[in-house]
């Protein structure tokens, strides 16, 4: 799954929009991703502009 | 569940945030549905500037200092603004090595700026906080913090569904939910639009620089890549944005390379201070709707266009969709056709005039070098036009480097060969563009 790296993301929702599952959310004015629907497809990965979100194994 | 109301807007940019105020005002109930908890922070890339004292999709807008007033003169509304500002006066296009195109002489042009501007850069937030003061003042409900999942057709309206399970329904639903509009996604109409590809960018905002003449919209095309700077309301301070549509290529190194490494123009920026405020964006390209609606559900602002709507356009759209949800709505008439006033007024100030071009933005490094892009940029002996109007600066480079072709292909043969590929190569060009682009169907 995937996770952002808060310190990187910038909040500007360009994952929210784009992931094809609608896994990634804003809460209190932090992009947060859901574990139990994101299907791993990384897209968000590729479209941050900062680089913030990662892949990670747990 | 909650009441139903006349009208769900779908987030809370210029676009929604006017609509919310247009369409409260007019006595309807509204529920306006954003996903920010503090809705006026700024978080996506944008330089904060209002074309003003030029006609912009139909619009003139004039910013009165003494009045701290923002008048739209065709639609006759009016916004308080009582921040700070700078002015902006057109475009200067930069060469890799520094040949500028000037789109207006802004030395001359600052002698008189409430005449000779034709932007305002103004703080994006306070705008914004204007808007949603005078939103809730008009008794629209605000919900901050909700993220809108899809909509959902009813027999007498629209159910707006979201992330938390809760639902809102309206007659009628403003999408005002941006460039990537999630419900215009939802409602499939991104399927019959062209797709032109996914721009992404990073912007900072910087205090202090060495460019001559920054009062304006500056486009600055690298051998790396082209950025831009805008002047922020704040006094010497800028917004610059470095943009790529490459997969491999992250925008934030972009821009450390234009501050630090760029040989023509990290100069400007060696005692500039970086400021903490950091913003970014991701752009699907796509063509206008030529009918901005479906099920009941009006699409404004970026959410309906390609992008470059500009606050003056979000706000026009804004506006003009609150009020004529409200004069659909007295008339019994909450349909399509309830609409046709709002349809046949973007028709002939949007879509018409600007909806079908195809999105350009090519990347020319890809084929000349800097020293060819200097050369290109030194032919044009006339002074251009004072604009602050991308498409009329675009469709002058266009014609005025038509009619250079010939001394190209006299004087550097090597070049002309050059662009004659960059024009075979344009669809070629475009199908990499759209591969390496993220669709959003």
């Amino acid at each position: 799954m995937v996770k952002i790296d808060v310190s990187l993301c910038v909040v500007c929702g360009g994952c929210i929009d784009l992931c094809p599952k609608i896994s990634i959310k804003m809460v209190d004015d932090t992009v947060v991703v859901d574990p139990e629907t994101c299907s791993g497809c990384n897209i968000c990965v590729q479209v941050c502009p900062m680089n913030a979100p990662y892949v990670c194994d747990d | 569940m909650l009441s139903k109301f006349d009208v769900v807007i779908v987030g809370a940019g210029p676009a929604g945030l006017m609509a919310a105020r247009t369409a409260a005002g007019e006595g309807l109930n509204v529920a306006l549905l954003e996903r920010k908890k503090d809705i006026p922070q700024i978080h996506r890339s944008c330089g904060g500037v209002l074309n003003v004292n030029e006609p912009t999709f139909g619009e003139i807008v004039r910013y009165e200092e003494d009045k701290k007033l923002l008048t739209f003169t065709k639609q006759g509304f009016t916004i308080d603004y009582d921040g700070p500002h700078s002015d902006v006066y057109g475009f200067h296009l930069y060469s890799p090595g520094g040949v500028r195109l000037e789109f207006g002489n802004f030395a001359a042009l600052r002698n008189d700026p409430q005449k000779n501007r034709y932007g305002l850069s103004v703080s994006k937030e306070k705008l914004l906080r204007t808007l949603l003061e005078e939103s809730e003042k008009s008794g629209a409900h605000i919900f901050p913090n909700t993220n809108v999942c899809t909509v959902r057709k009813e027999a007498t309206g629209v159910a707006v569904e979201c992330e938390d399970g809760s639902t809102y329904d309206g007659t009628f639903v403003i999408a005002a939910d941006g460039i990537n509009s999630r419900i215009a996604r939802e409602l499939k109409l991104n399927r019959d639009r062209y797709f032109f590809g996914t721009t992404r960018d990073a912007a900072v905002e910087i205090e202090g620089n060495a460019c001559p003449d920054p009062e304006g919209f500056l486009f600055i095309i690298t051998e790396h890549g082209i950025f831009s700077m805008i002047p922020l309301y704040k006094q010497n301070c800028y917004h610059i944005d470095a943009s790529t549509y490459r997969r491999d290529i992250k925008p934030q190194k972009l821009l450390d390379y234009f501050f630090n490494e760029d040989p023509t123009y990290s100069r400007w920026f060696k005692d500039s201070k970086v400021l903490p405020h950091k913003t970014a964006c991701v752009v699907n390209l796509m063509s206008p709707l030529e009918k901005p609606f479906k099920d009941n559900v009006l699409l404004i602002g970026d959410a309906c266009w390609r992008r470059e709507m500009s606050n003056v356009g979000s706000l026009g759209t804004g506006y003009k969709a609150g009020k004529c949800i409200a004069g659909a709505l007295n008339q019994g008439r909450p349909t399509e056709e309830g609409l046709s006033e709002y349809f046949a007024w973007y028709a002939e100030n949007y879509f018409q005039p600007h909806g079908a071009r195809k999105q350009g933005g090519r990347d020319f490094s890809e084929y000349l070098t800097g020293d060819d892009i200097d050369y290109i940029a030194g032919l044009p002996d006339n002074d251009f036009p004072q604009t602050l109007d991308i498409y009329k600066m675009v469709n002058i480079v266009g014609k005025t480097y038509a009619e250079l072709f010939p001394k190209i292909y006299d004087e550097r043969p090597d070049i002309m060969d050059k662009l004659i590929e960059i024009r075979e190569d344009m669809d070629a060009a475009m199908e990499r563009k759209i591969k390496m682009g993220f669709r959003n169907v």
